[in-house]
Parts: structure tokens; sequence; C-alpha cells
């Protein structure tokens, strides 16, 4: 009845669309700090465990661009291999909860009825323990080598993962290209594969560089409280852990590792906000 | 109500068997052995003595068994003994749980009275200099990890400063402002973490609350300012900000671990690292389904309230 | 008709609003003038993009953060609302002027009882008790027509149908008796029965409270039953304005010509193509030079790319157009020359 005119359009209503930025800056010092932990101790002269690389407690210098520790060990060499560490850790145990995350829970907004149940209540029975404590119980039962707190940390990010995982697909599955897919006859797993899980990724990018920060901090602080990384490894966790004994005789010790942890989930942070933006105006167009 | 009441019930009560039997088969289900642990040596023990030890320690039996024993002996208030000291598990657990729970109250009252004015002030006038400086404290916040917020703390505050003590508790009934001297920095530690969570969270959905058409209406029937960010806006993020108090009530009983370790206060949270340290697990199980006991309660209380608060929370669908 | 007309309650003059854009910002409301008698009820139809909403807030001064009322005057009983102060306005909405939105479901609160919806507007323009105002709201509700008004205080808005929703909306708009209150398509998110009711009722309200009401459309048929006048508003101005009637029967502008030959009525022949206005309507920022309908006119002239034609008043009717209808000219008896008139 009557000439319908449509909805009020953004320009009534004032919403502008800001322009998009492909890559910010918390993506780049991702990168560099990826990059210079994972390759600077091949370019680097000085050796992480060269004791006597220089004097004992040296400040930010030219020789030693972060100093030195008691052993007179050079500080930029250490933070790169304990950062390979920690870089590995982190990205191990994001990759493993991505992938257990995102199977179990495309599997509950998949297979729904008991299975969604079952899956669901056990991802809150993970939930329900506070991630540390849960930590501390996986490590004293597997111990802490790398490999087994990867895994450790790999599985206590999981459920969260499977949850907004869940969500998402579910939501996905019940709009109408799924639906109309369906209709077509094409079955549960092919619509699930070809069709949804191209619009769950960038959520699930999302979702990893958010758990990529998380475990960093689980790792640290694991370490730092002695159940992480063990000597003679190093992770940012340990050197922070050794530098706050000796932080009277050097307070670089602290402030650089500190620093570092900070900056890095810090660009983690940002680039899974700016990222999150992006995956919502997508979603919106 | 009385059903919403009794449905949350029956679902706390479910996800803290399901809880405890997850801890009770990871520490079952293990490569290294709590006798052995607990006799300090792997080598060069008489296997008689081992295996006596083990029957002792119901370690013999299946998995099913260990598990029914031991909830039995929770009902009955028996916990065990732990394995290192042999002092009942309950005993301690007593010992040390005032701590925490002093502990995790003040922190959350901390949190609290910080993030409640700061997100207001950060929505009050939207987009201003205030909103995006609060932003940009809460992206700081949100990338420090506790035990660094812990060690800056103590560093800048005991060691160079001075003003306060570094480690260190006193009981309450003893001495109560030592007690709360030393509460100062552990609480300021948790309350640095959560705070920037709340405070995110409050200002997501208040913003989102902003568009929403009702704020549109009570501003046309000539509300001022402040009335539709408290009676409208802040009112309806009532309940996603309650349910986000309950999980920063997890998150800082986790942190407790981290807090109690650095600052010596002699809680549940430090036990539960010296029992996984020393391998004790008659004690880190019993400590660690208390902590998922007190985080259900929490989120059951916070679910009851919410029901009260917003009436399409009782009627609606529960867990999704 | 009569040369002593009553002082307009609502006086608008030049409204201008203006939209961010990527170049700074645009006008989307781009001047617009009409009065509005005490009791009266006039239409303001348009399209998307039109600026008929923002032309509704604008009054109200309740535009989003981004958008500016660039110039103009808004006289409300002789008060021009553009220049009181953040708490002046305040007084003034709901008191004085008052709003009825579109979509109901959404317009209250939902974790408040209607009851304390309506108590809230009451006690912040008077100093009432609670119980008294509890009483009040009660008579309120009777008065839109919800059964057992007593114990639905109490209710929560999603316990309420979306009629009943915009009953309750009407309620609290009406309840400090302002003397205009402006309808934002208060029907279009209701079904056609429910739309005859809720309009039939705020028509009987408006005039025993003596109320005059802007009812904001963007179809024309709703809007001419309800209203004594209409206007249209197109890519930001005003391009007709008639008693509804003539504007139905007569259209003047060829835009609201094109949009009444392109509704379907019972009695169209649906045999034939419907005839639709070719293009689509411009956006803040990409109006046409000259008058904004030219390229999708089919009788545009030279004149029409040059100048934008202003709003002339003919009598009782007006119209911006170089070129209108001439149609028009043909009603014995309405007064109007035949020919066609220069900008």
């Amino acid at each position: 009845m009557g000439h319908n005119m449509a909805r009020t359009s953004a320009a009534e209503t004032g919403r502008e669309a800001t322009p998009a930025r492909r890559v910010n800056i918390g993506m780049v010092v991702l990168a560099v700090t990826a990059l210079t932990c994972l390759l600077g101790p091949f370019l680097w002269h000085f050796e992480a465990t060269q004791i006597g690389a220089g004097l004992p407690f040296l400040g930010p210098g030219f020789e030693h661009p972060f100093g030195t520790d008691d052993l007179g060990r050079d500080q930029l060499a250490r933070l790169m291999v304990g950062g390979r560490i920690t870089v590995i850790v982190a990205a191990g145990s994001a990759l493993l909860s991505i992938l257990i995350g995102v199977t179990w829970g495309v599997l509950a907004a998949a297979r729904r009825g008991w299975m969604d149940e079952v899956l669901m209540r056990t991802a809150d029975a993970f939930m329900a323990i506070p991630q540390i404590v849960f930590a501390l119980v996986f490590v004293a039962a597997f111990g802490s080598s790398i490999l087994s707190l990867t895994i450790i940390i790999g599985v206590l990010l999981a459920p969260t993962t499977a949850r907004i995982v869940r969500s998402v697909a579910m939501s996905e599955l019940s709009s109408d290209y799924a639906v109309a897919a369906r209709a077509c006859g094409l079955g549960r797993t092919r619509v699930m594969a070809t069709e949804i899980l191209p619009n769950v990724l960038p959520t699930i990018m999302v979702q990893a560089t958010i758990n990529v920060a998380a475990a960093i901090i689980l790792e640290a602080t694991l370490s730092f409280i002695g159940l992480g990384i063990q000597p003679p490894d190093a992770s940012w966790g340990t050197l922070l852990l050794q530098g706050y004994g000796k932080f009277y005789n050097s307070a670089w010790l602290v402030l650089v590792p500190t620093v570092w942890i900070v900056v890095t989930i810090w660009a983690l942070t940002a680039t899974s906000e700016s990222l999150r933006s992006r995956a919502r105006r997508e979603a919106a167009a | 109500m009385g059903r919403f009441i009794v449905t949350r019930l029956a679902w706390s009560a479910m996800i803290i068997v399901a809880s405890s039997i997850l801890v009770f088969l990871v520490l079952r289900v293990l490569p290294s052995d709590p006798v052995l642990a607990r006799l300090g040596a792997s080598t060069g023990v008489d296997p008689d003595v081992i295996a006596r030890l083990r029957a002792e320690a119901g370690l013999d039996d299946s998995i099913i068994t260990q598990y029914l024993s031991w909830v039995g002996g929770v009902l009955k208030g028996d916990l065990g003994s732990s394995y290192a000291s042999q002092i009942p598990v309950a005993q301690i657990i007593a010992e040390r749980l005032p701590v925490t729970l002093e502990l995790t109250f003040l922190a959350m009252l901390a949190v609290v009275l910080v993030s409640v004015p700061l997100a207001l002030a950060a929505v009050f006038r939207g987009r201003s200099t205030a909103d995006k400086a609060i932003g940009f404290l809460t992206s700081l916040g949100i990338s420090v990890p506790l035990f660094v917020v812990s060690l800056i703390l103590i560093l800048v505050f005991a060691s160079t400063l001075g003003w306060l003590p570094s480690r260190g508790y006193v009981p309450f009934i003893e001495d109560p402002s030592e007690n709360l001297k030393l509460m100062i920095l552990p609480v300021a530690s948790l309350a640095f973490v959560a705070s920037p969570l709340l405070i995110r969270h409050m200002r997501e959905s208040m913003s989102e609350a902003e568009s929403e058409a009702y704020v549109r209406t009570a501003v046309g029937k000539g509300a001022v300012r402040a009335r539709v960010l408290l009676q409208h806006i802040l009112r309806t993020s009532l309940v996603p900000t309650l349910t986000m108090l309950g999980l920063i009530v997890g998150y800082t009983l986790a942190g407790t671990v981290v807090v109690e370790y650095v600052f010596g206060l002699p809680g549940i949270g430090s036990l539960a690292l010296e029992a996984a340290l020393k391998r004790d697990y008659a004690v880190l199980q019993s400590v660690v389904i208390l902590i998922v006991f007190m985080f259900v309660a929490t989120t059951f209380i916070v679910d009851i309230v919410n029901g009260l608060i917003d009436p399409r929370v009782r009627v609606g669908a529960q867990h999704g | 008709m009569s040369n002593s007309v009553p002082e307009p309650v609502l006086s608008v003059r030049d409204l201008q609003v203006s939209v961010p854009s990527g170049k700074g910002e645009t006008l989307a409301v781009r001047g617009v003038d009409f009065d509005l008698q005490p009791g009266a009820r006039l239409g303001l139809v348009g399209e998307s993009g039109s600026g008929k909403s923002l032309t509704a807030l604008a009054l109200m001064r309740m535009l989003p953060p981004s958008l500016r009322i660039r110039a103009g005057q808004v006289l409300l009983d002789g008060r021009d609302l553009l220049t009181l102060s953040p708490r002046e306005m305040c007084d003034v909405r709901g008191r004085e002027i008052a709003m009825i939105y579109q979509n109901p479901m959404a317009a209250l609160n939902p974790v408040l009882t209607i009851g304390a919806q309506l108590v809230e507007g009451l006690r912040i323009h008077s100093s009432v008790s609670r119980s008294t105002a509890r009483r009040r709201a009660v008579e309120l509700l009777g008065d839109v027509g919800i059964p057992d008004p007593g114990r639905r205080l109490d209710s929560y808005p999603y316990e309420l149908s979306g009629g009943m929703r915009q009953r309750v909306v009407i309620a609290m708009a009406l309840s400090c008796e302002p003397s205009v209150i402006i309808a934002d398509e208060p029907t279009t998110a209701l079904d056609v029965t429910t739309q005859a009711r809720v309009l039939a009722l705020l028509r009987q309200l408006v005039s025993s409270h003596g109320t005059a009401v802007i009812l904001i459309s963007h179809d024309l048929e709703v809007a001419a039953e309800f209203c004594e006048n209409v206007q249209v508003m197109y890519a930001g101005k005003l391009v007709e304005r008639s008693p509804s009637a003539e504007l139905f029967a007569y259209p003047l502008h060829p835009y609201t010509k094109a949009l009444l030959e392109s509704s379907c009525v019972l009695t169209t022949d649906l045999t034939r193509p419907i005839p639709v206005i070719p293009g689509q309507p411009p956006q803040p920022g990409r109006f046409p030079v000259g008058c904004a309908f030219q390229p999708r006119c089919g009788q545009a002239g030279e004149i029409c790319t040059d100048h934008d034609p202003v709003l002339e008043q003919m009598h009782e009717r007006s119209v911006a157009c170089h070129f209108p209808h001439p149609g028009a000219s043909t009603v014995a008896g309405s007064g109007l020359e035949g020919g066609s008139f220069d900008g």
C-alpha cells in the first residue's frame, strides 16, 4: 500500500563508515618481535649462555643494548632465546587450542541434540576451574617440559574457543544461505565445511590472537611461580623471576623483560581488536 | 522465580560434580606416582613399603571406587590427609581459607569502587577525552600480567619508596591495621588487573544500550543525562555487568595463587601452589574443588540476582 | 481562507541539519519552513534519505552526536527551542513537545514496569507524589484503551503486544499534556488492523486534548487519512504542501504525482506495468544542482537544472516546482491559474 519507501538510510542516521586499515601498528610490532626472537639468536654475536660476555649488571649500552645480568650474560641474547621459547609455546598452544576448540565447537553446533549438550557441559566443567588453578593440576600431573606446557595451555584455552566457535557456527547455521544450502540437499558436514567455516574464519582469527596473548600470560606466570619452563631453559617469565631476585643490583633486569612482555601482549590485543572490527564490518556488509 | 532458582541450583551442583571428576581424572591418570613423591625419592625404596602405602592411599582401587570414596569423605567432612605432612586436609584448608576470603573480598570491593565510577565517567559524555583516556588505560591494564603488576608494585612501593611492606600476613583479629596495611599491595595488584575487564565490559554494554530506542524515549520525556545514564543505561547493563563481576571473582580466585605466592600470604591460593610443587594430590584435589565451589556459588548468586532484576532472565532460556 | 489566522503553536523557519560526509559535513535538511496551528494535524511524508526523520529529531533537539543543526528557528509558543540550554530543553521535552516512536517493541525499557516508566514521565516534570502519579498513570492507560489498567501498571513491556505497547508510548507522550506531539512512523511496525486502531485512538485523543500533531510517514495514504494537511519532502526540502484531499486528487509536484501513480489500490489495473519512478532518491552530499528531483522528473525543463525552485504559496497550497502539474489548473473553482510557473 502506498509507495513504500525503505527504512532510514545510514545518511539519515548519520553513521559514517570509518576507513579500514589493513595492517595496524600492533601487527607490525608482533612481526618484528617474532622475527627478532626466532632469527635473532643466529645473527647476534653474543650467546645467551655466554657467561662473562660483559661485566655483570651493565645497563643498556652500545655493546649490550639491554645490559647484562649477574653472570655477565648479554640480556638481548637471553631475551631473544627466551622469547623463542615463549613464542613457540604461545604459538603452539594457541594453534592447538584453535584446532581442538574449532572441532569441539563445530561438532556441537552441527550435531545438536545430546552431543551438543554433552560437549558443552564438558566445556562448562572445564571453565568452572579457573585457568591457573587448572594449570597447577595439569603441571602437577604431567610435569613442565616445553612439550607438556604447550599441550596443557592449548587444552586450557580450548573450551572458551569452543564456546565462541559454537555460538558463531550456530548463528551462521540458521542464516538464510545455510538453510538454502541444506534445502538443496547438501549434507550437514558439506554445508559446514564449505559454507559456514569460511564465515566463521574471521572469528577464529580474532580468537587465535587472543589465545596467543593468553598463552603468553599463562606461560610467563607459570614460569614465574616455578611451575613453568625450568632452567637451564629460559622464557620471559623465568627471566623476570631471576631479574626480580637481582633487582637491587640492576633494575634493568626486571624492566626489560617487563616491557617486552607488556608490549607484545598489547600488540596482540590491538591486533585482535582491529581483526574484530574488521570482522564486524565484513559481517555487516 | 522459585522454579528458576531450583534449575540454577541443579545446574550449579552438576557443574561442581563434573569439575571434580575432571580434576580427579587428571590427577589419577598421570605418569608420576604420588606415593613416590611423598617418599621423596624414586629409587632405592623397598617395593613392599611402596605397595603398602599405595594400598593405604587407596591407589590400587579402580578410579571409580577412588572417586566415590573421596566423595563420601567430602560429604562427611573428611578430605583425607596431606601426602606430605599427614595433617588432615580439612584442617589445613580451614586455617588458610580466611586469608583468601579476606583478600578476595577486599579485591572485589576495590574493583567495584574503581570500575563503576570510571565506566560511568567514560560514558557520561560520549567520545570525550575522559572516554579516550580511560580506554587507553584499560588497554594497558589488560596487557600486563598479574605477577608483573605485583612485582612492579613491590618494587616501587616497598623496595624503592619503602611505604608499604612487601610480604607477610597478620590475622585481622590480632592487628587490624597491620593486617590491612599488608593487604594493600596484594589487593591493589588484583584490582589493577581485574578493573580494566569490568570497565571495558560496562563501557561496551552501556554504549550499546545508549543506542537503544528506549534511551531515546527517556530523553524524549525530558530526562536529564544523569537520570538517563543511571535509570536506563546502567540499569539495563546491570545484568551483563553482574555476570562479568561473577567471572571476575573467578579470575580473582585464580589470581590469589600468584598474589599469595608473591606477597607471602598463607591462603589457599598459595596452598594450591605448594601442593602442586610437592605433588601432594590429596591437598591439591580438595583445594581446587573448593575454589571451583566458590566460583560456581558466586555465579549462582549472580544468576539469582539477575533473575530478580531482569524479568527476561527468569523467563528466557537458561544456557546457550 | 480566512485572514485572521491564530498564532501557530510551532513555527519552523529555515531549518538546516548537517550530517558527516566524506569531506566534512553536508546538509541533509536544507531549509524547511512550516507552521503548525494549535490542534492541527500535519503530515510530513518522504522516502528514506528525504530528511523527514532528521527534521523530527531536530525539532526535539535529539539528533545523534555527529549531526548538527546548522541554521534555523524552531518557535514553540514563541520561544526558539534552538537557543535553549540543554537543561531548559530537557524541561521542554515531554512537557511541551513530545514524541511517539516508530518501534514500540524497542521504545520501552525492558527492565522497568510500564507503570514505572509512566510515573517517571510524570515526575520529571512535576513534583507529584508517587501515589498520585500512579493514579494518573492508571487513568492514562485507561484513556488509551488498555484493559485492566490497574494491574497492567506492574507489567513489563515484554508481556504486552505491539499494539498495546504503542498505546503505552502514546500514553507517555500525552501524560504531561504537551501542545505538540511528533509521531514518527507510529504504525509502521504494526500490522494493518492494529495500525488503523492505533491511529483512530491517536486521532481521538489529540482532538480531545487539543494537541497538535506532526505525523511523519513514508506512507502517503496513512498520512492523508490522518492529517488535515500533508507536506512532501524530497532531498532535504519541502516540495509540496496541501490539504490532504487536494494532494490526493490534484497533486501539484511531479514527485507527488509519481508517488501516487506508483502506488497500488484495489482499483489499479494490474495487467499493465505499474509505473515506477526511475532512478534513486539522492543521498545527502550528492544532491543534484538545481532542482533535486530533476534527474527523475518527466517534466523537467532547462530551467530545472539551473534554478532550484522555491516553495511558493498559492492559496492554501504550496509547491516548489517550475512546472507544477498542469492537471491542477483544470479544477474549477480552485482559483489556480493555468500555464507554467517560472521559478
